[in-house]
């Protein structure tokens, strides 16, 4: 019999067989902790996870009102007077397996199990340590909560009650990952979410064969398209207000145990483009930032490419003082342009990269090297011209204005770069036409990537290419439904 | 199937027609302006029994073999043609490596061709949506270069004499207008009505025909005589600023444009090779696009009114609705 076979087998009635078929199944694990005692006269044992539980809590709510107990006749007497007459948790169930004992047990529960009985008794009082709400680290709003998703699932959850308490709001739990068992949770408004893309998702979900589910990349994979797609169609989130205004128009999210980010099906385009603060500033200040953003996601692509094609094939583009200062500049560069181009961008994204890896302290330090030691020395000893550092700064600047298309950026303005270097304004439009024609396809679950623009609607663009005030947005009465195609 | 709105469609095929206007040769004067408006509104009325036979429910599976053959044909020597249309601009607009011999040329026509395969392959409703941001971007641009052109024209150029007639500007307009057998296919792939979805393009076409003809006009009619694409040349010189050259804007939506046209080619080739060659599973569109390619690099692009291409469109446009009322006359003599 194999070991899942064995985890599958019903709980054990004899105690100690009992007992020894847990330490069995767990390898005689240090931190299963099994306390034999006996209450109403039946030998129990009361079996939790060290560090899982609250020691206090178990303490005050179980272990007290259980070795209480007056004398029982038996087992299931025993079990029947717990069940019946104390309210030792408000989560409660029984686990019938051993499998689900685990999964409880490893959730942490305190499990009580009975000599004679079949089943053992379940309460959640977990305890474990966890990191405290905190303001999101990649999501900042000026205007809006400073609270953000956390670890616990069970504390992201009720973060988004907090904010949407109506009936409506559906919180579907399950667990996935073959060995992690780990909680996922499925949201949605049961009102506004499409019957059609709920079926589908949850379709996808039960797809999932994981061993493991330790991040929202483990998740998202079977939630979008196997076709090769450069935007992902499926959004994450680690603010819970931008999640209930996700979930009141209609889409549906994903909570993770363990991870401080919810996905949002489906996500389009513009959405990237969206910030809560939109919502708190006058309409005409949201959408010239809106605005910005759009701008700055194009100079960011296409900058550093641009100038290159022109430099290179183009530079009857130029007035003439600008041509006069760029040939000035490059004159004293010791790299072809493109190469320029490549070496500074690299060494951008080895920075940055190094900036993430390193801890906070060496951070700074990174910072005052790249910046300020290589920048100045590059610039001076005239390995790199300044124009050219200039544009590349430029659109590495309206990267950072759309963190969440980072990734994209960061690719996208390579592959450019190479397509304007070496074909000029031609290869750059080449290049345009297939990227367009990729985000284009992007499409999961019926919703286009690029909708509201193409396919157009109408009702969209209310809150795309520009950002209406509060009441005629509400008079929209808007969902995601309208971009079902 | 899927299916594209008639927006999509129209923004498909106006793309196609722009780009045969950025490469039309000749001289031309503002009655090829109205010889080509006019020609879109006598395609409409020539489209109309297509548009009517789709909207009762027949596509071209319903055709006969020959048919689709012919217009497999057609759609092929037009491809070679749009093929042949980018070398031939290319003498005009800068395209890198282009002019450096035939490893060159080999090159940017490789190139267009594996972007449109990449394309193509996308499928017709990702094709649609992206053509339609690739138009509004391209409508944008023209409108600038429109502005422009209006700054720096001279309006004397429309009463310059010319020996030109309407008849001979029509058939220059149907000569051009090579996509149409395009258009036949991408018909049933239309979520409204047809007839609808046709009267909108083919009035989107004659406006746009006449604007960037007459804008052409007005801009080179002095200097006709010297230039061979009156069209790109207007567009190279209708600068709007004093000290600023903006040749890339023309130079990307001619790219963006010669695209999308192969590709709406090897789409709509591929889809018929599909109905007329089952046999043939894979690599239709890359086979489309070879012989496109292949075909272009041996052709010439066509010259001013050329009556064959024109009769090639025009019937492009009934053969479909003239095979289903011959079936419909035999079938109704065999009933009897």
């Amino acid at each position: 019999m194999t070991r899942n076979e064995r985890e599958k087998l019903p709980i054990l009635t004899e105690l100690s067989d009992n007992i020894a078929r847990i330490n069995e199944l767990s390898g005689g694990s240090s931190d299963v902790l099994v306390n034999r005692f006996v209450t109403g006269g039946v030998e129990c044992a009361l079996i939790c996870c060290e560090g899982m539980v609250s020691s206090q809590t178990a303490a005050e709510m179980i272990l007290g009102p259980v070795t209480g107990i007056a004398s029982q006749g038996s087992a299931d007497e025993l079990f029947s007077h717990i069940q019946d007459n104390l309210l030792l948790s408000a989560d409660r169930t029984e686990a019938r397996d051993y499998d689900t004992l685990f999964r409880l047990l490893n959730s942490g529960f305190v499990l009580l199990i009975a000599d004679g009985a079949d089943c053992a008794l379940a309460f959640g009082v977990q305890g474990y340590a966890s990191r405290g709400i905190q303001e999101p680290s990649g999501e900042g709003s000026i205007l809006g909560s400073h609270e953000g998703f956390t670890e616990v699932i069970r504390t992201n959850m009720s973060l988004i009650r907090r904010r949407m308490k109506s009936p409506e709001l559906v919180m579907e739990l399950m667990v996935k990952g073959e060995r992690s068992r780990t909680d996922v949770c499925l949201c949605y408004m049961r009102d506004r979410v499409p019957k059609r893309l709920l079926d589908r998702i949850r379709r996808s979900l039960a797809d999932i064969r994981l061993e493991s589910v330790l991040s929202t990349g483990y998740i998202r994979p079977f939630l979008e398209k196997r076709s090769f797609e450069l935007f992902s169609s499926t959004g994450i989130t680690e603010r819970p207000d931008v999640l209930c205004s996700k979930l009141i128009e209609g889409r549906a999210a994903v909570l993770i145990d363990g991870v401080p980010y919810a996905i949002v099906v489906p996500r389009l385009l513009c959405e990237s483009f969206h910030t809560l603060d939109d919502y708190a500033y006058k309409p005409y200040y949201a959408v010239f930032s809106r605005w910005l953003r759009y701008v700055a996601f194009i100079a960011a692509v296409l900058l550093p490419a641009v100038y290159t094609a022109i430099v290179m094939h183009h530079p009857e583009l130029l007035n003439s003082t600008l041509l006069m200062l760029l040939a000035d500049a490059e004159k004293n560069a010791p790299l072809p342009i493109l190469a320029e181009s490549f070496v500074v961008l690299l060494m951008y994204e080895m920075v940055r990269e190094a900036g993430i890896r390193l801890p906070k302290p060496a951070g700074g330090a990174v910072s005052i090297i790249s910046g300020l030691i290589i920048g100045d020395a590059a610039v001076k000893s005239g390995i790199v011209s300044t124009p050219l550092l200039t544009m590349t700064a430029l659109a590495v600047l309206g990267g950072l204005v759309v963190p969440d298309l980072a990734p994209q950026v960061t690719v996208l303005r390579l592959a450019f770069l190479a397509a304007g270097g070496i074909m000029g304004v031609f290869g750059i439009s080449l290049l345009a036409c297939a990227v367009l024609t990729n985000i284009c396809s992007t499409e999961d679950y019926g919703f286009p990537f690029t909708a509201p623009l193409s396919p157009f609607a109408a009702e969209g663009m209310g809150d795309t290419a520009v950002r209406l005030g509060m009441r005629k947005m509400l008079r929209r009465g808007f969902t995601v439904e309208a971009y079902h195609e | 199937m899927n299916k594209i709105s008639r927006h999509q469609l129209a923004a498909l095929m106006l793309i196609g027609d722009a780009f045969a206007l950025f490469c039309l040769r000749g001289r031309i004067c503002v009655m090829t302006a109205v010889g080509f408006a006019a020609g879109s509104l006598i395609q409409f009325l020539l489209a109309l029994p297509l548009a009517r036979l789709c909207d009762r429910g027949h596509t071209l599976a319903d055709s006969g073999r020959a048919v689709r053959l012919i217009l497999l044909v057609n759609m092929l020597l037009w491809g070679g043609t749009l093929f042949a249309m980018l070398r031939e601009a290319s003498t005009v607009i800068y395209i890198p490596y282009e002019n450096s011999g035939v490893s060159g040329r080999l090159a940017v026509a490789g190139l267009i061709a594996a972007v449109c395969v990449y394309i193509s392959s996308s499928g017709i409703k990702a094709l649609a949506r992206s053509a339609v941001i690739a138009a509004g971007l391209g409508a944008v641009c023209v409108a600038i270069v429109v502005v422009s052109a209006l700054i720096q024209s001279d309006m004397s150029n429309i009463l310059r004499p010319t020996d030109s007639t309407l008849l001979h500007e029509l058939i220059r307009g149907f000569g051009a207008s090579g996509g149409l057998g395009s258009f036949v296919v991408l018909l049933s792939f239309s979520a409204d009505s047809k007839t609808n979805t046709a009267a909108l393009y083919f009035t989107c076409k004659a406006v746009l025909s006449f604007v960037m003809l007459f804008t052409a006009v007005i801009v080179t009619g002095g200097i006709m005589d010297v230039i061979s694409f009156p069209v790109t040349s207007a567009a190279q010189l209708s600068q709007p600023f004093p000290v600023q050259r903006t040749d890339s804007l023309f130079l990307t939506v001619f790219s963006v444009f010669a695209v999308y046209t192969t590709a709406v080619q090897a789409s709509a080739a591929e889809y018929l090779a599909a109905l007329t060659v089952p046999r043939l599973r894979r690599f239709r569109c890359t086979l489309a696009l070879a012989i496109m390619a292949a075909l272009g690099a041996v052709m010439r692009a066509p010259s001013s009114g050329t009556a064959v291409y024109a009769a090639a469109a025009a019937a492009m446009l009934l053969i479909v609705p003239a095979e289903a009322l011959v079936k419909g006359g035999l079938g109704k003599r065999e009933k009897a």
